[in-house]
């Protein structure tokens, strides 16, 4: 018997006689290899256990058959869609949907601009990651499931518009009937870490917590200064991860503190790199990411939901608009709070010029930039209705003939009006636009935009 | 305070040590096995390079040291796997190991290495016994284990064909996990080196660990392993042949 397929062999679907025909080796990692496939035509991923896996994971087996028979949580995870297995190879495998090569890894992320894996984005794009994550694990939770071992290697997103794909979804189980006992430094929640407790959905809202937080300041939350104690990485990993855990951007103890560059000459390991990221992060989201490592960090209950996570991301997307520097290409939040307690106008973060203000639109309580290729959604317009971006409401576009004009096309079925800054009212039916400019009120319905430029 | 802007800049970036302690003595060059060895090198260095580039959180640099009738630097300055080249190494005269244990211990000093690393893999690779004319064995082990990162490296030994000492390199090998890894025809060694430089240093980096014990770094395979498919990427270059 062989202990891995080869090209070219016939791997069987379940107990049916369905095969599909083994193409290029894929990858080959900790558990097993993961090969191309053709089934029906259509090119899929096969993940093969290493046979050495078995003995170590002996639920295997029986938790893909339940992954298989639940189903996918949403289209964005890479689910198991049938074991696999061959007459003429020991041990077995799953076939699942193959990942799109556009897709990178939330990793990529970390590497330097004059890296060739450096990937462009914006903060747009992170807050529409970021979003898309939250939903991805929301989604499984309420399957009753917890996803075990949650970290920056099963998470995929395009770059292009902060789509998401989830991998690895082997570890999934039933949040009560969990046993493996698997988890990534840094990623396992406390508790876990110290061998306390079962990875379970409280331990995958430390690591989700963990993940956003890397998403957007490219650093641990709690490697700051007490980790440069510890000259060998591994060494230091039960204390700043188990026993005494402490937020780099704690309000109370600054144990582990995160160093500014001009510190100290070892700050790009206490996390110089998140200091002026977080700097500029608005408040709100900075709320959030205290007390998921502060009060969550001891209280696996008290850790910030899904849920919550998605709502901040959404309204910091709505804050982002781009520096008017053409050479930029940055954006930046708009943060009155912020401006405010600076000295002189706002300038970009990024470039240091001086921020052109956004048009924008508040909409009751929520304030949303219009830049140009943003689109409106019925949250924005209906606090009652559920975040759901299928479907745009509206799109902000130039005016097709006066330069500088823009204004925002109804894609909706029902008709808006407009109050001009003169008081005339214009109607605002599907597929026209209302003027984006000082002074003008569009009426959505049950709620009214005011818009300032 | 707009004193500090955000830049484009690698995230913190640890530095991964790995290097290679080689046997060259003349029992090398029979039945072709420093050939073998060299051609190993050369295949395992795409997936090294694999390593690096889903881990922009480490470094990985790799050094080298080849031993005979005495102990240097085939790689003496931490190369970048994305830098790395092999050249082959030649295969004459006894094999003094207690020299090349010096020559790391050196290495592994305090001032040599970073302030902060992740803990360096060293990998021995013999299919002899040391002959002790120079520094002995022990004394080397000896040298290694004084030096703050050589008594903490993840040190491997792999043994090649049928005569390695394998009692002596035992005393080697730090990891109670890990056995001396034995290699007796060139599919073995192959997966042999790939798992104590590829495998080992991933996990160096990024350990994936069970809850309750301490880290663990994952069983040696126990069928050799493939390349990857794009180490065996096909020279776009080359017009002259299939």
């Amino acid at each position: 018997m062989l202990t891995y397929p080869n090209k070219g062999d016939k791997l069987f679907l379940g107990s049916t006689k369905t095969y599909c025909v083994v193409g290029d080796l894929l990858g080959d990692g900790g558990q097993g290899r993961v090969v191309q496939v053709m089934l029906d035509g259509q090119p899929y991923a096969v993940k093969w256990y290493h046979p050495y896996y078995h003995a170590h994971d002996p639920g295997l087996y029986e938790r893909l058959r339940q992954a298989i028979d639940q189903g996918a949580p949403n289209a964005s995870f890479l689910w198991p869609i049938e074991t696999v297995s061959s007459p003429d190879v020991s041990g077995f495998g799953y076939l699942m949907r193959l990942r799109d090569a556009r897709y990178r890894g939330l990793s990529d992320l970390k590497w330097g601009k004059d890296h060739k894996r450096y990937v462009r984005r914006t903060n747009r794009i992170l807050a529409t990651i970021g979003y898309n994550i939250a939903e991805c694990y929301q989604c499984l939770h309420l399957k009753g499931m917890c996803y075990v071992d949650l970290n920056e290697k099963n998470v995929f997103f395009n770059p292009a518009d902060g789509d998401t794909l989830i991998c690895d979804n082997d570890n999934v189980d039933f949040d009560s009937q969990a046993k493996l006992e698997v988890g990534t430094p840094g990623f396992m929640a406390p508790e876990v870490q110290r061998g306390e407790a079962r990875p379970n959905v409280l331990s995958d809202f430390h690591a989700l917590a963990v993940l956003l937080f890397e998403l957007f300041m490219l650093h641990h939350p709690l490697m700051g200064r007490a980790s440069l104690k510890y000259p060998i990485e591994d060494v230091g990993i039960p204390k700043l991860f188990g026993t005494n855990p402490v937020f780099i951007f704690d309000p109370k103890d600054d144990s582990n503190r995160a160093l500014s560059s001009n510190e100290h000459p070892e700050a790009a390991f206490a996390g110089a790199i998140a200091v002026p990221r977080w700097r500029v992060l608005p408040s709100f989201m900075q709320d959030l990411f205290v007390k998921a490592f502060g009060d969550g960090l001891h209280t696996p209950q008290a850790r910030v939901t899904e849920g919550t996570w998605r709502r901040a991301f959404l309204r910091l997307r709505d804050l982002t608009f781009p520096c008017a520097n053409p050479d930029c290409g940055n954006d930046n939040y708009f943060d009155p709070e912020r401006f405010k307690s600076q000295p002189g106008p706002p300038k970009c973060a990024y470039c240091g010029q001086p921020l052109k203000k956004p048009v924008r639109m508040r909409i009751d309580n929520r304030l949303v930039m219009m830049n140009l290729g943003v689109s409106l959604y019925p949250y924005h317009i209906d606090s009652g209705r559920p975040f759901d971006l299928a479907k745009p409401i509206g799109i902000v576009a130039a005016h097709p003939l006066k330069a500088g004009v823009i204004g925002l096309r109804n894609l909706s079925d029902t008709n808006w009006s407009s109050t001009l800054p003169s008081g005339e009212s214009v109607d605002v039916p599907p597929g026209k636009s209302a003027l984006l400019e000082t002074g003008v009120t569009i009426s959505f319905g049950r709620a009214t935009g005011e818009v300032r430029r | 305070m707009y004193d500090e802007l955000i830049q484009d800049t690698q995230a913190a970036q640890k530095e991964l040590h790995l290097i290679l302690l080689c046997d060259c003595s003349g029992s090398m060059s029979v039945q072709g096995k420093i050939d073998t060895l060299n051609q190993v090198m050369r295949d395992t260095i795409p997936m090294l390079q694999d390593v690096a580039q889903d881990n922009p959180q480490g470094k990985m640099l790799v050094r080298c040291i080849a031993f005979s009738d005495r102990a240097t630097w085939h790689i003496q300055t931490p190369t970048s796997v994305d830098q790395l080249h092999w050249s082959p190494l030649q295969a004459d005269g006894i094999t003094e190991m207690g020299d090349a244990f010096v020559l790391l211990a050196d290495a592994m000093s305090k001032d040599k290495m970073p302030a902060h690393a992740y803990r360096p893999v060293v990998v021995l690779l013999s299919d002899g016994a040391p002959t002790d004319q120079g520094v002995s064995f022990d004394k080397g082990m000896e040298a290694i284990n004084n030096s703050p990162w050589g008594a903490r490296a993840m040190r491997v030994a792999i043994a090649i064909g049928s005569d390695a000492n394998i009692d002596v390199l035992k005393k080697f090998n730090s990891l109670s996990e890990v056995d001396v890894l034995t290699a007796k025809n060139p599919d073995e060694l192959r997966a042999k080196i790939r798992y104590a430089t590829v495998t080992l240093s991933q996990f160096a980096i990024r350990p994936p660990t069970q809850t309750n014990n301490a880290i663990a770094p994952p069983p040696v395979p126990d069928a050799p392993v493939a390349a990857p498919a794009s180490a065996a990427s096909d020279d776009d270059d080359d017009w002259g042949s299939w």
